[in-house]
Formats: C-alpha cells, sequence, structure tokens
C-alpha cells in the first residue's frame, strides 16, 4: 500500500460551491489564439481530433490506392498500371493502412476519449502527446516523401529481404521505408508510454482496476504490447538501413540470411495486428452497452480474453512462415498455438452477442457498425483458423484467401468499430450529432460494397490466385469475381464518402447533442460537449463501472459521485491514484503549451532526412539540437513545482 | 503412402457438388476452368490437405452462418427502443454468463478436434509414403524456373527451364534453391507451397495421379514480373517420360545447313547469356535453351512457343514482359539476322 503524499489536501466541492471555479480553470487551461493554439498545443483533445484526422486522410490515401489497384485488376492483362507502378501502389496501400492509420486512428480515439472516460484532466504526458502526434505527422509524410517522383517502397508491407536488399532494389524507396518506419516506432512507443502511464496514474478517485472502460483495457493491453514489439521491428528496419548503405550484412548469406528478417519482422508484425484490433474491440465494448441499454456481459472475461489475446499473439508469429521450410514440428506447434487464439475471441463474441440478447437494443448507426463488427470479425475469424492449419495454409498461403481474411479481420475489426466508435463519441466531440440517416446510408453502402469486395476474395482464392501480382490471364476462372470486387470496391468507397460528406456537414448543421445523447454509462457523458478544456470542474468520484447508471440499476447502496469532487485549481492540476485501487495518491501537474515538441519532432525528423541523404554531419548536428531541445524540455519549470525547494523527511 | 492416398480421393470427390450450394461458386462455372484451383486435386502430396481444406470450410461456413444468425436473433428478437425515450430504460437482465460459458465449452473442442486433424493432415503430406523415382532441382530467378533433372540410377544429368516433366503415379523429389530473392515454388493440384530461399536447401516432393498438365506460379513476391513467373508441370505415362527423358539428356545434335547462319549468330549474340549443350553458348544468365524448341510456352509460360511470339520475343523482350532481364535484339539482329536466329531456335527440337 503506497503512502498517501497529497502535499495538501484538496476541497471536496460541487462547482457551484466555489466562487469562480469554472472562470478560474477556463483561464488557466483555455488555450491561447491562433496558430500557437495549434503548434503549441497539449490538450489531449486537439491532439486527439488532430491524431483522428490525420489517421483519416492517410486512410482516404491508401484507399484510393486500392481502388486504382482494382480498377487495374478489373480485366485480365490491363496495362493501366506498369508492373513497377502497381508494386509501388500495393506496398505504399499496405503501410498506410497497417503503419499510418490504423494503429494511429485507434491512439487518436483513446487519446480523445480516455482523460475524459477516466474522470482526468488530460494525459499523464501533455507534451509527450504533441511530441508523438508531430512524429506520427512526419514520419508520414517522410514515408509519402518519394510517392511523387515514382520511387515509393516496391517490396510489400513485410519487406523481405533479399528482394528489399541493395543488390535488387537500388533505389531509394527501401531506405525511405526503413527509416520511416524507425521515425513512426519512436512515435508509437512515445504513445504507449503515455497510455501506460495515464492507466497508472490518472484514473478517478475509486476507479480500480476492475471498474476501467473495456477501451481502457484494450488499449493499454495494446500499449504494452508495443514497447515489447516495437524494438524489433525498428531493429529489423535499422539494421536493413546499415545493411543496404554500410555494408553490414546482417541479412546476406555472411550473416544472419533471408529468413532472419522474416523471424524480427513478424515477431513484430503478428502481435502488431492484434494491437490494431484490440483497442478497437474496446470501442465496441463500450459502446455496445449502451445502446443495448445493459452493461457489458461478462466484463472480467472480456478484459481477460484481451489480455490473453495480446499474449498468445506473442506466439504465433512463425504461422507467416509455414512455406518457408521451417521443421514441421515448429510449424504444428504455431499451428496449435495460432488456433488456440480462436478462444479469448470466442469470449468476446459471446459476450457482445449475450449483450445484445439480454438487453434492448437500440438501432442506432454506431450500434449497426458494431455489430456489423461482430458479424465481420467471425468470418475474419474461422478463415484465420483455416490459414493457422499448417498443410491448409501451403495451399491458402499467399493467395487471395489471405487477402480476403486479413481484410475481414482489419476492416472487420478496425475500420467498423472506429466508424462507429466516431459515430458514438461525435457527439461528445463537437457538440453536434452526425445525421442518422445518412448514417445509415453510409452503413449499408459499406457494409455491403465491403462483403461484395472481400467476400468473393475467398473463392478467388481457392481458385488459385496469388497476391501481389500486376495482371493475369484469362481463362483462370478469376475473370468475373475480380470485376465483381471492383465494383464492391467502389461502394465501399461510396459508403466512406457518405460518412465523411456526413461528419462535414453535421459539424455546421447536426442536431445540437447536449452532454449524454445516448444515455451512456462512464464519466465522458457527465461533462458538457464540446468539454470544457479542463474537462471536469471537480475531479468525480467513482464507486462502479458505469458511474452514470447507478441509479437506473439500482444493484446497491454505493454511489459515484459526479455532481461533487476535489476542487483542483491551484494551477493546471488532475487527481494522481494508485495503480490497482485508485486512491487518491497526488496531485499531478499539467503542463502549458509550448512549441518544445513540435521543435523535437522537426529536428528527429531532420535527423532521419540527413541519414537518408548519408549526411552524417547533419544528422551529428540534428543530434545536438535534439540534446538541447530535450533540455530545454526538461528545464524545471515553476507551473509543474519543479522549481519548489524538495522537502526531504 | 497410402493412407492418405487412398483415403482422400473420394471423400472429396463426394463433397464436390457442395460447392454448386455456396452461391458464389455459382459465378464461377465450374472448376475445371480453373486450373489453379485447389478445389479438387490430383495427387496425393495435396489430396488429405484438399479433404481438410473442405471439412474446414464447411466448419467454417457453420460457425458463421450459426453465429451470425444467433446476432440477428439477438437484434431482432426485441422491439427496438428509440431515443431519445430509450435513454430512461436501463436493466441488467438475463443470464447473459451463460453464453460465455455455452460458447466456450462448445467451440474449444471443435477447435482441438480441429487441430488434431491438421497435425494429421500435415503428417500425411510431409513425405511421399514410398521412394521417389528422381530428383528435380528448382532453382527461382527474376523471373524464370532453371530445373536441374537428376538420375542417380542413371547417373544422368541436364538442365531446363520452366516446364517440368514427370511420369504421372510416381512420388518425385524437389530440391528448392533461388538464384536471387525469395519465390515460392506451388502448383496447386499438385501440392501446397514450399518457399525457394537463397541460401537454403529445401525439400518436398510432388505426384501427380494422372496424365496431363499442371499450372503453377511463383507465389511469393519476387518483384517486377512476379505475375508473370509461371510454371507448367506435364505429367507423361512411363514410356513417354521415358522417351522425353532419352531425349532430352541428350545435348543438342547437329543442325541443318539451312540455320548454320542463325547458329553463328546466336553464339554471338545470344551465347553470353544463354546455354544450347552440345553447342558454344554456355551463358548460365538466361534460361538453358537446349531442345527449347519442344518446349509449349516462351517467357516462363506466359506466350506460346509459335513462330511469331518467339519473333518478337527475341526482338523486343522488354515490351511484352516489361521489366525481364533479355534486353531487345532488334537493334543487333536487324532483319535477316533476327529471322535466322529464329529459324535456328526453332530447329531446336
Amino acid at each position: 500500500m503506497q503512502t498517501p503524499r497529497l502535499e495538501r489536501v484538496p476541497r471536496f466541492a460541487s462547482p457551484q460551491d466555489v466562487a469562480g471555479l469554472e472562470a478560474r480553470l477556463e483561464r488557466l487551461f483555455e488555450p491561447t489564439h491562433g496558430l500557437r493554439a495549434w503548434l503549441g498545443t497539449v490538450d489531449h483533445k486537439k491532439l486527439g481530433v488532430l491524431y483522428i484526422v490525420t489517421a483519416f486522410v492517410f486512410l482516404l490515401a491508401g484507399g484510393i490506392e486500392a481502388l486504382v489497384l482494382r480498377v487495374q485488376l478489373a480485366f485480365p492483362s490491363q496495362r493501366l498500371l506498369s508492373p513497377e507502378a502497381y508494386n509501388q501502389l500495393f506496398t505504399m496501400h499496405g503501410m498506410t493502412m497497417i503503419f499510418l492509420y490504423s494503429l494511429p486512428v485507434l491512439s487518436g480515439i483513446a487519446i480523445y476519449v480516455w482523460p475524459l472516460m477516466l474522470g482526468a484532466r488530460d494525459l499523464a504526458f501533455p507534451r509527450l502527446n504533441a511530441l508523438t502526434y508531430w512524429t506520427y505527422l512526419f514520419s508520414g509524410l517522410f514515408l509519402y516523401s518519394t510517392l511523387p517522383i515514382g520511387l515509393s517502397p516496391n517490396a510489400g508491407w513485410f519487406n523481405y529481404v533479399p528482394l528489399s536488399a541493395q543488390p535488387y532494389n537500388p533505389g531509394p524507396g527501401i531506405d525511405v521505408f526503413a527509416l520511416g518506419m524507425v521515425l513512426l516506432g519512436f512515435s508509437t512507443t512515445g504513445s504507449s508510454i503515455n497510455f501506460i502511464a495515464t492507466l497508472a496514474r490518472l484514473r478517478a478517485p475509486g476507479m480500480s482496476i476492475n471498474r476501467m472502460p473495456i477501451l481502457v483495457w484494450g488499449t493499454v493491453t495494446a500499449s504494452v504490447g508495443n514497447l515489447f514489439m516495437l524494438p524489433a521491428v525498428s531493429l529489423c528496419f535499422f539494421l536493413l538501413h546499415l545493411d543496404r548503405n554500410y555494408g553490414m550484412h546482417v541479412y546476406s548469406g555472411y550473416g544472419g540470411g533471408p529468413l532472419l528478417w522474416q523471424h524480427i519482422f513478424w515477431f513484430f508484425g503478428h502481435p502488431w495486428v492484434y494491437a490494431l484490433v484490440l483497442p478497437a474491440m474496446g470501442i465496441a465494448s463500450d459502446g455496445l452497452p449502451t445502446f443495448c441499454r445493459r452493461p457489458l456481459v461478462g466484463y472480467t472475461f472480456v478484459a481477460l480474453s484481451t489480455v490473453a489475446t495480446m499474449m498468445i499473439g506473442y506466439g504465433v508469429w512463425t504461422h507467416h512462415m509455414f512455406a518457408t521450410g521451417l521443421s514441421p514440428m515448429a510449424n504444428s506447434l504455431i499451428g496449435a498455438a495460432s488456433i488456440t487464439i480462436a478462444i479469448p475471441s470466442a469470449i468476446g463474441v459471446f459476450a457482445w452477442i449475450a449483450t445484445i440478447w439480454t438487453g434492448r437494443p437500440v438501432i442506432t448507426t454506431a450500434f449497426l457498425h458494431f455489430a456489423a463488427m461482430i458479424f465481420l470479425f467471425v468470418a475474419g475469424g474461422v478463415t484465420g483458423v483455416m490459414t493457422a492449419a499448417v498443410a491448409l495454409d501451403w495451399q491458402l498461403h499467399d493467395t487471395y484467401f489471405v487477402v480476403a481474411h486479413l481484410h475481414y479481420v482489419l476492416l472487420g475489426i478496425n475500420l467498423f468499430p472506429v466508424l462507429g466508435g466516431i459515430y458514438y463519441w461525435f457527439p461528445k466531440m463537437s457538440g453536434r450529432m452526425l445525421d442518422e440517416t445518412l448514417g445509415k446510408i453510409g452503413f449499408w453502402l459499406s457494409f455491403i460494397g465491403f462483403n461484395i469486395a472481400f467476400f468473393p476474395m475467398h473463392l478467388l482464392g481457392l481458385l488459385g490466385m496469388p497476391r501481389r501480382i500486376y495482371t493475369y490471364e484469362t481463362g483462370l476462372g478469376w475473370d468475373r469475381i475480380n470485376l465483381v470486387i471492383t465494383v464492391g470496391a467502389f461502394l465501399l468507397a461510396l459508403g466512406i464518402a457518405v460518412f465523411l460528406f456526413n461528419v462535414a456537414r453535421s459539424l455546421r448543421h447536426g442536431r445540437v447533442a447536449g452532454n449524454d445523447p445516448w444515455g451512456g454509462g462512464s464519466l465522458e457523458w457527465s461533462t458538457t460537449s464540446p468539454p470544457p478544456a479542463y474537462n471536469f470542474a471537480v475531479i468525480p468520484f467513482v464507486a462502479s463501472r458505469h458511474p452514470l447508471w447507478e441509479n437506473a440499476l439500482d444493484e446497491g447502496p454505493q454511489r459515484s459521485v459526479v455532481r461533487r469532487g476535489f476542487v483542483l485549481d491551484a494551477g493546471k492540476e488532475t487527481a494522481g491514484t494508485t495503480l490497482l485501487d485508485g486512491m487518491p495518491y497526488t496531485i499531478v501537474r499539467i503542463a502549458d503549451e509550448t512549441y518544445v515538441p513540435l521543435a523535437l519532432a522537426v529536428a528527429i525528423t531532420l535527423f532521419f532526412v540527413a541519414l537518408l541523404f548519408k549526411a552524417l554531419w547533419i544528422a551529428a548536428a540534428c543530434i545536438i539540437a535534439m540534446i538541447a531541445l530535450t533540455g530545454a524540455w526538461m528545464w524545471p519549470r515553476a507551473e509543474l513545482g519543479q522549481r519548489r525547494a524538495v522537502r526531504h523527511e | 503412402m497410402s493412407r492418405s492416398q487412398r483415403g482422400a480421393a473420394e471423400p472429396v470427390t463426394r463433397l464436390m457438388p457442395l460447392a454448386g450450394t455456396v452461391p458464389l461458386a455459382a459465378l464461377v462455372s465450374g472448376c475445371s476452368a480453373s486450373p489453379m484451383s485447389y478445389l479438387s486435386t490430383e495427387g496425393p502430396a495435396a489430396d488429405p490437405v484438399t479433404l481438410m481444406g473442405w471439412g474446414f470450410t464447411a466448419i467454417a461456413a457453420a460457425t458463421t452462418l450459426i453465429i451470425s444468425g444467433l446476432l440477428l436473433w439477438a437484434v431482432v428478437r426485441h422491439r427496438p427502443l428509440r431515443l431519445p425515450e430509450a435513454r430512461e430504460t436501463m436493466e441488467r437482465g438475463g443470464n447473459g454468463l451463460k453464453w460465455i460459458y455455452v460458447g466456450t465449452l462448445v467451440s474449444t473442442p471443435v477447435l482441438f478436434g480441429m487441430a488434431v486433424w491438421m497435425v494429421a493432415a500435415t503428417a500425411a503430406v510431409i513425405a511421399p509414403g514410398r521412394p521417389t523415382a528422381l530428383t528435380i532441382q528448382v532453382i527461382g530467378h527474376q523471373w524464370w524456373w532453371e530445373l536441374r533433372y537428376l538420375d542417380h540410377q542413371k547417373n544422368q544429368s541436364f538442365i531446363g527451364a520452366n516446364e517440368i516433366h514427370v511420369p504421372a503415379g510416381v512420388p518425385v523429389k524437389l530440391e528448392l534453391m533461388s538464384a536471387d530473392v525469395i519465390h515460392s515454388f506451388w502448383i496447386p493440384k499438385l501440392s501446397g507451397k514450399m518457399d525457394l530461399v537463397p541460401g537454403q536447401l529445401n525439400e518436398t516432393w510432388i505426384e501427380a495421379s494422372h496424365e496431363g498438365e499442371y499450372r503453377g506460379q511463383c507465389a511469393e513476391f519476387c518483384g517486377a514480373q512476379h505475375a508473370n513467373m509461371v510454371l507448367l508441370l506435364v505429367a507423361d505415362n512411363a514410356a513417354a517420360f521415358e522417351a522425353w527423358w532419352n531425349a532430352h539428356a541428350q545435348p543438342q545434335g547437329q543442325v541443318a545447313d539451312a540455320v548454320s547462319h542463325g547458329r553463328d549468330l546466336f553464339m554471338k549474340h545470344c551465347g553470353e547469356c544463354h546455354t544450347v549443350d552440345g553447342t558454344a553458348a554456355k551463358g548460365k544468365d538466361g534460361p538453358n535453351l537446349t531442345h527449347v524448341a519442344s518446349r509449349r510456352k516462351i517467357g516462363a509460360n506466359i506466350y506460346p512457343n509459335k513462330r511469331g511470339h518467339l519473333g518478337g520475343w527475341i526482338a523486343d523482350a522488354p515490351t511484352m514482359k516489361p521489366r525481364v532481364r533479355m534486353p531487345a535484339m532488334a537493334e543487333k539482329l536487324p532483319g535477316g539476322d533476327l529471322i535466322a536466329v529464329l529459324d535456328y531456335v526453332q530447329s531446336l527440337h
């Protein structure tokens, strides 16, 4: 038990009791105006929106790339794209969707929603939050920098050596990919640390870990996972860069051989796909109960199966390598372990269905997206079991069957719950409702388009069409299916366009939402929409998993307190609590707006640009700039209480 | 072999009509038009897996249908509530946990059974049940297949390209290697994939139950022309295979005087990259062209081996297969020279 170290005991009161409280908080937290308000911001709500918008821009880029690929494949023997252009586009499509859309959009949602769900005023490290956003944006621009000149990475998103090694791929594309991935790794590592620290310290008093929303479980599971897997991907890409430019022979015959790349890459790559879906499942686990008018069935099972999926996910990376000549024993063990993942997945599915079954559904657009996710997860999950079966995978591997499987799981359990989550939280973020009619039109277009685009890919795979081919001859039984798929892809794109139109329109013309348009159970619905810069005027006290549903459920004597709470107004402050029990523990200070994270992100990015051009002196100068900026960052600040004399006890 | 060999073929055929019940299968008019389909297979290295594929597909389809049926039922069994009144309703009814207990208890044994089936089917195709008749080394190149035929009993070996000949009904050992990047050997009707990894020797085996031609293609992304790295396997009866072997184990014989000018040009312009056994052409960069006129296709099996295509290929291969390593020869072989070389190549039976 940690001894409470509150430097003062804050007042416990309702906002009305404290004269001028909200005005004072307003002054403390309110951002400056103009450019500084965005470039220097450390507010999780602004950064969350920046993350989400940036991720959607990349989603559009990756989607347009996909449509171009689908036009090329609509008919046999087309010559719309050269093989080189096709290979660059499919590589960019995969890289964009996997690295620049899927995880960042979940980070953005979590960055926005977490503090509101947790009853906090920001993430644990607001300036780190700004740094990770800017490095994410810059790494995305870096990775896209060679697209306009036609020299993008072209060896696929898993970038196998020796195809990506210097002799077979001398252009700059692979180096851009390699360095960009290391740069992006900075961002993802930083945001993961931020989530973990926030979970450990910033939950509202009383929110013990068995009372956290499932989104929090999902994000923190992915974040802990990231800290273990990201070193692998950064290492394998950085070694590739050294291999290509400085003759290190890491992946050539002298060193580790081509399979070394595959092992290290998939040691990262497989857990990564769980990091791309677990937080999104969390969105559905928190959203569904609101639209079923009951708490989630099997909270503990769902939370633990989230963690279990991630842990088993670390032991199955070679199921991407069944055909590389590993021993039958190794293959069978990994195959069986991969099949095991279906068990925690099944727990989640049955928990969601039971929640709907025993609840009273409210069929909103968000609900439809969550329900669609359950269906797509099952359809994509069962094909995952098929590809886990070693000898069967020898046939399925690298065919369109795998393309179908991965799109069912990645779009099914990332894009659909993300869209559902945006329908769910958009009113909170903007203060206005998204239009439900447009929403349902968009949903059905994208759901039907998705299935027309991706279901036939299973069949195409069974008919033997390999993935990553820029063209195919007629007479193989693939022609008509490919045309159907292309039509479906455009329908899906139309559905996304309707969603974007809805967002643009509703920002101005949407119905005013009010604090709690859905009757949600977690803390974010207790504050205004959009929330004030300080989130909560007083820090609430939590006594159950659904602080706002306690009266309606009436299941016990204990009640959360959201109208009254700790008054923290001696600066930009929020409550710090203990890891397991959420006991009040300390007062945490929140940094002011600053340009230092942006400047540091620029310096880090320039360092990688210098490496790309082998301008090692400039790289050295960037390191000095990074050290100087880190010094400026760490310089003791009065507002963070770092300049007071330390009292030794 | 075999248990798997006997056991597999029949149930697979029996299951075939199921394809018609899957609505999307109707999109493709029958599997016969799909030479790359492994919904039905024709060799013991593939058949047990095909049966497992159908079994797993059935389980997967049933699971998806049952779960989505339950999901749909869960949604429609209530009269849906409407906002904003719905916000007032709130109750924790029913025994939801039962779903998790029953669901997990039902799905876990099914998954366990699938894992056992997986291990059994994998074991059934790991190795042939009887000794292999011959060994063929397959060496991947960007973007074609080099084939080395080895017969240890006869102590014979020779080199071909892109078109594998095997005796039907006999297991053949394959030794897979790569000269450059990773490729993957895949003839879906006969076996699953095995990668060709540089610096590594992978072994697998293959057997065609019937005579016939089987299409394959590279299955691991290997660069610009990955899409056009096609493989053709010809399975002959024992006598025909013997005759083919005897003809191809011989170096190229003397050619008629009519093509001697073409031969000289070939030695000068083509011999640096291509080999024709029994001549001065000993290049290793491109496919071995000994007996090339007897092959069915050219350009790694993407164009028919006909005079027009072959002439076009020699004149300007990069247009017919962008980024191919073979340079356009039209400038070096103006007018009549091209025809002479074409005549010579077409004489290499």
